[in-house]
């Protein structure tokens, strides 16, 4: 292989070496181009002859080259294509140097994903310093995450927007001012207020979201648009329960700031959220049947209509990841065996789960007890889910999970 | 300690990383740190592959102790072998 690896710069060795980082360009230009002694410990720098690269990428094979800089000939990009024709680099981070470019950026360019061109006529080892050390923080922000598209729009999140974005209650359709006292029950009333405070447990949900997800921006856009449509559950509850003169203390939304443990594999973690979220919507949809009340009625629609579409969009960020791999559906699989076999102390939901200092788990109870059969409503559509996610019709209760995962067993 | 016992305390303390001599017939499950649901799923799947037999749901949930863990295993091993002999 023609690859000269001339300076290891502050790396004691090439097996130390955390990131690559290529020269390309004719034998002739190689030598003059001024990056040696710049202090990124662990980057290795290769100067390589354009014509050679193709072969030199070949014997990178499975390491990672952070940064190509390519001393380019006039309207020469051969070692761009060389490299953008290869999926496996994708993510390598491209500067061109060039002698009195015309643009800083051309479109022909940015069709190779260039981060920027730099005047070779007017090369400093400081500027180029500075523009491969931008490369190296560029590769690390693009990070690995394998869902994460080429292209800002075909992104998952920006894919299901428009349904979601379409299908938003406006507080418009309320009216505080026309409720009816006489019409609700103590009962009632208590529920709304443990819906309430039940709703402040999403908070601590988007957090977690955000740092499971730290490596992308797909889910988490979502995450951000779910965490402000849950938190206009508790605030509209609350402000039901305030026009009738009952006031929910501040202290319950602080129960519930801890952040809960973040898991171990994001299709399990969705999991968890497509159970929760449809055992909600059914919550939602069994109450707003049973009041008299109509302005409650029509807030408890309207929420459980919500949690019906969070399920829906949990389930697409989830299949996504389960038919890439089978270890997100058994993760996924797991997740739901747990929180659907498991009801000797109620169903389980995330507000009460983890903040048994609240009085979440108590009010799911109360939840329960008002209206026992909603949560097999739910769950025979966790199952229905369940069911298009693994592409398996045979899956029709929590005993067919079991037996889908017994025979995962290695 | 039978083969049986010897291959559930082996499978349980693989799968929740405690070290053999920590596993005691009175040691409450909940209070291995690593025995959270989706892990003791783990362990009685495992379980359940290594013996052929299946755990009911209420136990998969429902057991207390290492010991009554192992005691449930050995009595659906028990009727595995049996029905199998017939």
């Amino acid at each position: 292989m023609k690859t000269e690896r001339a300076y290891a710069v502050a790396s004691p060795s090439p097996e130390r070496a955390v990131h690559r980082v290529a020269i390309v360009g004719p034998r002739r230009e190689l030598d003059g181009v001024p990056l040696a002694e710049a202090p990124w410990p662990g980057v290795l720098v290769d100067r390589v002859v354009d014509e050679a690269f193709d072969t030199y990428l070949d014997g990178l094979g499975g390491e990672t080259l952070a940064v190509v800089v390519v001393v380019a000939e006039a309207g020469d990009r051969g070692p761009l294509r060389v490299l953008r024709s290869r999926p496996e680099r994708l993510r390598t981070r491209a500067y061109v140097l060039a002698r009195a470019p015309a643009r800083l950026l051309s479109p022909v360019e940015d069709d190779w994903d260039v981060e920027g061109i730099v005047d070779l006529d007017r090369l400093t080892p400081e500027a180029l310093a500075h523009a491969v050390e931008n490369g190296l923080r560029a590769y690390r922000a693009l990070g690995t995450n394998p869902l994460i598209p080429e292209y800002y729009l075909d992104a998952t999140y920006n894919r299901i927007f428009d349904w979601f974005e379409t299908t938003k209650w406006d507080w418009r359709e309320l009216d505080l001012s026309q409720i009816r006292r006489d019409l609700l029950t103590e009962p009632e009333i208590d529920i709304l207020q443990e819906s309430a405070i039940i709703e402040f447990g999403t908070l601590p949900g988007a957090h977690n979201f955000l740092r499971e997800w730290a490596d992308e921006y797909s889910f988490s856009s979502w995450a951000l648009s779910w965490g402000a449509e849950e938190a206009r559950h508790s605030l509209v509850q609350c402000r039901y329960l305030h026009e009738i003169g009952i006031e929910v203390r501040a202290k319950h939304a602080l129960y519930k700031r801890e952040p809960y443990p973040i898991g171990e594999n994001r299709a399990a973690t969705l999991m968890m959220n497509i159970i929760s979220e449809s055992r909600a919507a059914e919550y939602y949809k069994t109450l707003a049947r049973l009041t008299r009340e109509p302005v409650l009625r029509t807030i408890w629609r309207l929420l459980g209509r919500d949690e019906s579409r969070h399920a829906r969009a949990f389930f697409v960020f989830c299949k996504e990841l389960v038919d890439r791999a089978e270890e997100n559906a058994v993760a996924a699989v797991q997740m739901a065996y747990v929180w659907l076999a498991d009801r000797r102390r109620g169903v389980k939901h995330p507000a009460g789960l983890f903040y048994p200092h609240s009085s979440s788990t108590s009010g799911l109870r109360q939840i329960e007890r008002y209206a026992p059969v909603m949560t097999d409503v739910a769950d025979r559509k966790v199952l229905a889910m369940i069911r298009n996610l693994l592409d398996d019709e045979s899956v029709q209760s929590v005993g067919d999970l079991k037996a889908y995962l017994r025979s995962k067993v290695a | 300690m039978n083969d049986v016992s010897r291959e559930v305390y082996r499978i349980v303390g693989e799968t929740l990383r405690v070290p053999p001599g920590e596993l005691r017939p009175d040691l409450p499950i909940r209070a291995i740190p690593n025995a959270e649901s989706i892990k003791m799923l783990t362990v009685i799947l495992k379980v359940e592959k290594q013996f052929d037999v299946e755990i009911p749901d209420e136990a998969t949930f429902g057991i207390e102790t290492v010991g009554q863990f192992d005691e449930l295993v050995q009595m659906l091993a028990a009727e595995r072998a049996a029905a199998n002999a017939r």
